[in-house]
């Protein structure tokens, strides 16, 4: 019983719904893929938020202030300043933190094997877009060293290869 | 709770361990944080 309680009270202190934030979290960037993504431009967070209603409900989330929650956090994971649930900034910062550091590398290499010109280009962009995009001072502490090993990796890399790429 | 394991094939299925660990990793990076909020 002391248990129940216990995990109860963890629960309500809480800032943030647990179910909310584990589904934002894991489908935030589904539009990106097949079958779900459209063909030809498009904005990757809107038209992944679009399908958060149906699949929520597939999944056994039927409440409508949770799913438009859900729908707010995936919509405005890529957008400053956006929507007002803990949520949807929880996502928006640590979406940004895991684009910087050594995972930024990683996943641009990834992305890009064979050029890695457009590697080195797209861990640039990312470095500003992803910087911009941190609110919370938390989530600024966390990712300082990240900028900062991001930062030293791209001089390095520009040293190692005499300018090259 | 939304069934972890279903959320997590389906993931799998659609763009494998990259998109998979990135949720993964959102989804720490996210509690870490959630003592500001």
């Amino acid at each position: 019983m002391q248990d129940v309680a216990w995990l109860l009270l963890k629960s309500w202190q809480r800032k943030y719904n647990e179910d909310i934030l584990t589904f934002a979290c894991y489908f935030h960037d589904i539009s990106a893929f097949k079958p779900y993504r459209p063909d030809g431009k498009f904005d990757h967070a809107e038209e992944s938020a679009k399908i958060m209603p149906k699949l929520a409900v597939e999944y056994g989330i039927n409440d409508a202030d949770m799913i438009n929650t859900i729908v707010e956090a995936v919509k405005y994971h890529d957008k400053r300043g956006c929507g007002t649930a803990n949520e949807t900034k929880l996502l928006r910062n640590a979406d940004a933190i895991d684009y910087l550091g050594f995972m930024a590398v990683a996943r641009d290499f990834s992305k890009q094997p064979n050029d890695m010109s457009k590697a080195i280009a797209a861990l640039k962009k990312h470095l500003n877009e992803f910087s911009a995009l941190l609110e919370l001072e938390s989530a600024k502490r966390m990712a300082e060293p990240r900028i900062e090993k991001l930062k030293t990796f791209l001089y390095e890399f520009e040293q190692e290869s005499f300018g090259l790429y | 709770m939304p069934d972890m394991e279903r959320m997590q094939k389906h993931l799998l299925d659609l763009g494998g361990t990259y998109i998979y660990n990135h949720a993964r990793r959102c989804l720490v990076i996210a509690k870490k944080l959630a003592e500001e909020v």
